[in-house]
This record gives C-alpha cells, structure tokens and sequence, in this order.
C-alpha cells in the first residue's frame, strides 16, 4: 500500500491501492465485439441486466462458459459456438458479453 | 396410431393388461425448441391432435391423446423453451401447466448432440413438484457431430430414468413409453439429483425461503418460490409482493437488491451441476472433425453467398407457389366453387330469388375465395416447413439481420415478412417467432405491405392491359415501391412509436438434418385447419355483407348502396383520378384482393367476362389513372381475413383500426401523389 495524503487514513474504507493493483494483475476483459473468429474465449462478465443474463444462461452462454466465435465481421450479427450450440448474437447484445483474452494476445 | 415396432418381449405391466384397468395418464411433453419434440409428439398422437390457444395466451396449445395396453395418455405438448423462467409467455405458459394442471409426469426431449445446454430445462424442471423422464433423442446426430452417451450412465447420475432414442426414424419411442409407464407404476424410481445453489448464495436463499415460509398459496412450492425470487422472475416477484405480509416482503425485496447478482450464479451452478452429472456420461471419441453444419455454413451464413443462397431458396418457394398452386386456384375457383354455384342455382329453381342470390353469390362466393387460397397456402407451408425443418430457416434469420435492423427490427421479422408474399394471412400467424411484444407488433403492422400473391395476380391481369411493352417494368416497380414503403414506414415507426424498443437478438442455429416429411405434413395441415378455422367464417360474413351491398336496393349494381357509397367519394377519387366504379373496385378488393378485377368485369359491363374487360378499360381509362388504380391497390388496407388476423394475434382493435387507416392514408397519399405526377408528365390523356 502506498503512503497516501494525510487524508488519506481518515478514510478507512478506501483501500484504493489495493483496487488498483488488483485491476492491474487481473485478467484483461473484452467484449466479445472484439474477438476475431476462430478464436475461443471464457465469459467472465455479463452486464445488461437480469432478462438479457438469463436468456443467455439459458442458450448456454453463462459465466466460465467457453466461447468459440464461428463469425464476426465488422457489421451484422455474430456466430458463436458454445456448448455444442451456435447461437446468433446481435452486436448489442455481445458487446454486454465480457469475455477474457486467450493467453498471448 | 400404435408403435408396435421391433419390441414385443418386455411388457413390464403385463398384469395391468390382464386386469384390463383403464387409466389415464396427463403427460406433458417438455424440450427446448429444435430437438424434435413435435416429431415425438406427431408420433404418439397422429391425427388424434387438437389444436388450440392456451387460455388468454397467443400461444398454441396442442393436445393428443395415445392408447396402448389399457393405458391412455393424454400428451399436451407444451411450448419450446430454453428455460422456465418467466421472461416469455411460453415460459410462463409451460411452468403454469406443470404448477397448475398437475400432470402425472412430464418427458422432457433433449438433444443428445447439445446435452449440457438442454439440461439446463432440466435442472429446472427438477425443482418442480413432477416426476420427469428424460427423452435423449437426436442420438444420430450427437453420434455423427462425434459425441457419444450413455444413457445408462447418465440415468445412473441423475436418478431418474432416461431413454435414447431417434425419433425421426422411429427408433426408441416404444421404450420411451414403455419407461413412463414404469414411472408412473413406480413412483420410486424417481429419485433425481437436484441441483444445488452455489454457496455464496445458499445463505440468502435460506433467510428469503424463511421469511417466505408459510404465506405461499397452493400450488407454489417455498422452495421455488424462494429460488425465482432470487433469480428476479418477474411474475413471482409480482406475485409474492401480494402474497407477503408487508414488513416480510420487504425484508425479501431488501436482501434481493443487495444479491442482484446472485442469478448469473445460479445459472453458473446449474451448469456446474450438469457437468457433473453428465462427465461420465459423454464422450468425444472423433475430436477436431468439420461437421456437416460447419460445412454447409460455411456458404449459408456468408454475407454475399448467404445472401444469394437466400435469394434462391426464396426464388425457387415463389416459383413452386406460382407453378404449383396458381392452375390448382383457378380450376378450385372455375370448376369447384363455380360448378357448386351453377348446381345450387339450378336446384333452388322454387326458391326466392333473394335467398337464391344470397347463397350462391354471398355464401358460396365467399366460400370460394376460402377455398382457393388452400393451394397457394398448402405449397407454401410446404416449401417453409421443409426450410425450417432442415434448420436452414435460422439461417435466412440471421442473413438477413442487417437488413432489418434499419427498421429497428432483427432477423426473426424477416421470416413472417417473407411469407407475406405467399399471403399475409400466415405472415401475421408468423410473427408467433418474434419473442419482443414491440417487435412482433411492428412486424405485424408491416406484413401488409408485402404484395401478397393476390395482389400479384391483379397486378399481373391488369398491367399488361394498359401498359403494354412496359408491363413488366411497371409491375417490377410497383412491387419494389410496396418494399420501399415498407422500408419507409418501419423505419418511421420505429424511430417513433415504437422508439426505444430495439429487442435483443438472440438465436439458436440448429444443426441441418433431412426433414421429415410426417412433420412437414402435420405442419402443413395445422397450419391450414387454423386458417380455415379463424378467417374462413369471416371471409364468408363480410362476403354476404358486401353481396347485400351490392343488391340492394334495386337490381342493378349501378343503384347499390355500394355503388351510392362508391359515388360519395367520387371527389377524393377525382384526385387520383379514379371513377366511382375503380373505387368500388378497390372497396371490393377488401374481402379478397382478387375480387378487384371481378368487380370491375360487373361495373364496366363486360358481366363476369374479363375477356372484354382489358379492351374497354383500356379505352376509357386513361394511363395516369390506370397507375394510380394500380399504385393504390398495392398498398389498399389489408382483406378481410388479413384484418381479422391481425385482431386475433394483437388482440387490440385499436392497432388493428389503427393499421387500417395508416394503410388507407398511404395508398390515398401515393395514389394521389402518382396521379398528379402522371398529369404533370403528360400521362394523363
């Protein structure tokens, strides 16, 4: 932990040093927008909302699920693979998908 | 129907068969959507199916029963869904049979080639008071897609029996009930694994599950109540709001804010749970193969070759309706109905004229019309059954995203929209696929805008009469101008009624498989029977309605209260350049669009003929007129049955008028906008 201002120990709950060295070391998220066919990911965050988690989770697309993008081309929907399942995403709808890096990249 | 095939030795319950004790089983057939469950059901129930609408619900309810050695079983085959939560009404409508109807037990179909993401129907069917069998069907596919199970295995895991079978072919579904009938005599062989809740919400789950207790009304369960919450099921949450005392539910509504989180969890510890079941069970013995899907993918979800792969999937449909079913039309039309007329006239010699009159012109005459569309209906339904049975149809879905985005639509809408041209009576029934209530309505107000065939038929009958050499290029505009405005008005809908409301596009491609032709057969007849049932008797009425119009007062159309009406908006007509008699015309198009061109083969004086008719209209109509008689029925309000349909699926007479009259502005506003352009160009001689 940093030595912070004067201020700083007045406020017990912000451990920001620790946030930051966390953000830092931690994985690097995606949206899976970005992610190039051909190229297999692990699904770490899913944002916008319950409606949009639980229809994903019931196709097959949950947290720690693997994802393999078939197709993804700068317009229209995507293809993906997951669970033995292709699905179509709308570019919506993966943008909200937050996926980590394959290793090396 | 009996599936006594290839199994005649294990009759487990051979002393109920001597007892000859009649019992009846209500079973509900449960599956995600694409693993064959209405071939299963086809299979057991045959002909014996009914089908119907799940009370208040636009969802289709079918039923059918199956009866061997004493025992009969009731099937409802309930909805395709991925899950039973409620964020879709066949969701809700599936989980409330279980809750509500009390089925003896419930086979759910899954597709062995997908085992873990369809289990996940599984895991929460399992915390629902019924026993369950599960069906592994597509064993095939899973076995050539180079995974293998065992179901032995996997029914030893989840303790609950399962049967593998291939229902496309026929193979295991005599086991299959051969196992629900065991169940069903013991009740013991039922012992699943549940799912757990992952620990860092078990304790949550507790405290919400306590301060539930004892305020939830048969049939809901506390445990499940307690879980849905949990996982933000917006009917429960509705529901326990007015089930709890207020400071519990509010205790409840606390501890769900700060777990918001806690669905992506329970989603993630169903799937752990389902790797554990199935590890044993699955293997992939052939890794690394390109499997028959990716192959053919590789062409139809391409953008360019996707697209004409589309382009000529559909070409060819249009061709075989045209071909097929166009002669099929006119000899029901010509032959049939008009035999039917002359033979029913000829025997009511005794009769009133009137009576004589209102049965054969209005009754029968509207009958005629039902009639005819079967062909047109019978080789469409055909050619899309056969699209969407291979699994070719998601694809043409997901070609055509694109497109329809710029409509504030996605690729689910274009399927409705395409069978529109066939007729927008199944495009407005198609739109059952779009799963957003905003989507599907702008879907549903669009659909008649595609040119149906009739229209085309009137369009191909009259363009050439007052064209000429130039037919084909005022017919190929008039179309492109119906898809312009389409294009035009979904886009000005969507950035402003229906603003906002850009649905989530999400879909599953299934992998291809040959189509069986059973399904396709009862798809084709379902289909065809709903349309009979739902726009025939309409069709029929509004015909007699208008035959009434037509004849009185006076003999002579010419003093009709149609033709009165008709000349009271001679002076909108004059702006489009339309007589009274056109007006008619196009008021009588509204029962079946094809009846222009008989209604002006009466008002011009040709009688029936329509020989005549392209020669004296081509005389004193002038070309201005004639596009703008052609422009306006193009875009003319909706027939009959088009309207009817469209109350029946929204269930709203306000978007149903509302459709009305932004259809009627439209082809008033072209007509009149045409006219004048063609006046101004000189056309108008």
């Amino acid at each position: 932990m940093r030595v912070g201002s004067p201020f700083m120990c007045m406020i017990p709950s912000m451990n920001a040093g620790d946030v930051d060295v966390k953000l830092m070391t931690g994985p690097q998220l995606v949206s899976l927008n970005k992610i190039p066919p051909g190229t297999s990911v692990v699904v770490r965050k899913l944002e916008g909302g319950r409606e949009l988690a639980t229809r994903l989770a019931a196709l097959g697309l949950s947290i720690e699920s693997q994802v393999k993008v078939l197709q993804n081309r700068s317009h229209g929907p995507l293809l993906v693979l997951v669970r033995d399942t292709r699905i179509a995403l709308g570019r919506g709808q993966a943008l909200k998908i937050l996926v980590e890096e394959p290793e090396g990249e | 129907m009996n599936n006594s095939h290839e199994e005649g030795d294990s009759k487990p319950h051979s002393s109920n068969q001597a007892g000859h004790t009649e019992k009846t089983i209500l079973l509900g057939l449960a599956g995600q959507p694409n693993v064959g469950k209405s071939t299963i059901f086809n299979l057991l129930t045959g002909l014996s199916q009914h089908v119907g609408n799940w009370p208040g619900k636009t969802v289709e309810r079918k039923e059918g029963t199956f009866s061997r050695n004493g025992i009969t079983l009731r099937i409802v085959d309930l909805p395709g869904t991925y899950s039973l939560t409620a964020n879709s009404t066949e969701e809700r409508v599936a989980r409330d049979f279980i809750l509500h109807e009390h089925p003896d037990l419930v086979v759910m179909v899954a597709d062995a080639s997908a085992l873990e993401r369809n289990l996940y129907l599984l895991s929460e069917l399992l915390v629902l008071p019924v026993p369950v069998v599960l069906a592994l069907n597509m064993m095939d596919m899973a076995e050539s897609e180079g995974v293998q199970v065992e179901s032995r295995v996997l029914e030893a895991a989840l303790g609950l029996p399962v049967v593998p079978l291939v229902a496309s072919k026929n193979r295991g579904v005599s086991e299959l009930i051969d196992s629900v009938e065991r169940l069903s005599h013991n009740p013991e062989l039922f012992q699943p694994a549940r799912p757990e809740i992952a620990k860092p919400h078990r304790q949550v789950l507790a405290a919400i599950r306590s301060l539930v207790s004892g305020q939830i009304p048969e049939p809901y369960h506390e445990d499940w109540v307690a879980l849905k919450l949990l996982e933000g099921d917006a009917e429960v949450t509705e529901k326990a709001r007015t089930w709890l005392q207020q400071d519990a539910w509010q205790k409840v509504e606390g501890l769900l804010q700060e777990h918001e989180d806690a669905v992506l969890d329970i989603a993630s510890g169903r799937y752990e749970w389902i790797a554990r079941m199935v590890r044993a069970a699955v293997s992939r013995p052939r890794l690394g193969q390109v499997s028959v899907t990716d192959r053919l993918d590789r062409v139809a979800v391409h953008p360019l070759w996707g697209l004409l792969l589309l382009l000529s999937a559909f070409g060819l449909v249009f061709w075989l309706t045209f071909t097929l079913a166009a002669p099929v039309q006119e000899w029901l039309d010509v032959k049939v109905v008009g035999g039917l007329q002359s033979w029913l006239a000829a025997g009511m010699t005794g009769a009133p004229t009137w009576l004589v009159n209102l049965l054969v012109e209005g009754v029968l005459g509207g009958a005629g019309v039902v009639v005819t569309f079967i062909p047109i209906l019978t080789v469409f339904y055909a050619a899309l059954g056969f699209l969407e049975d291979s699994g070719y149809l998601t694809r043409a879905a997901y070609v055509m995203d694109r497109f329809m985005h710029f409509m504030g639509l996605h690729g689910k809408s274009f399927l409705p929209l395409f069978l529109g041209f066939g007729c927008n009576v199944p495009a407005v029934m198609g739109t059952r696929v779009i799963a957003s209530p905003g989507g599907r309505l702008l879907t549903i107000l669009l659909a008649p805008l595609v040119p149906c065939s009739a229209r085309l038929v009137v369009l191909a009958f009259l363009a050439p009469t007052f064209f000429g050499q130039a037919a084909l290029l005022v017919s190929w505009s008039l179309v492109s101008l119906n898809l312009l405005v389409l294009a035009v008005v979904g886009v000005v809908l969507s950035k402003t009624l229906f603003r906002g409301q850009h649905s989530a596009f999400i879909m599953e491609l299934p992998l291809y498989h040959l189509p069986n032709l059973r399904t396709i057969g009862i798809y084709i007849w379902n289909n065809i029977w709903a349309f009979l049932r739902k726009a025939g008797t309409l069709i029929v009425l509004i015909s007699v309605l208008i035959w009434a119009l037509s004849s009185y007062p006076g003999t002579d159309v010419e003093q009709s209260y149609l033709a009165q009406f008709g000349r009271t908006l001679d002076p909108l007509g004059q702006l489009m350049g339309l007589d009274w008699r056109m007006i008619v015309a196009l008021m009588s198009s509204f029962i079946a669009k094809e009846n222009a061109i008989a209604t002006l083969g009466i008002l011009y004086g040709t009688g029936e003929e329509t020989a005549g008719l392209a020669e004296t209209m081509a005389i004193v109509v002038s070309p201005a007129a004639a596009l703008s008689f052609l422009v306006v029925s193009m875009l003319f309000i909706p027939c009959a049955a088009t309207v009817a349909v469209m109350f029946q699926e929204t269930r709203s007479w306000r978007w149903t008028v509302f459709s009305v009259l932004l259809l009627l502005g439209i082809a008033l506003g072209a007509g009149i906008a045409v006219y004048q352009c063609a006046q101004w160009l000189g056309l108008g001689i």
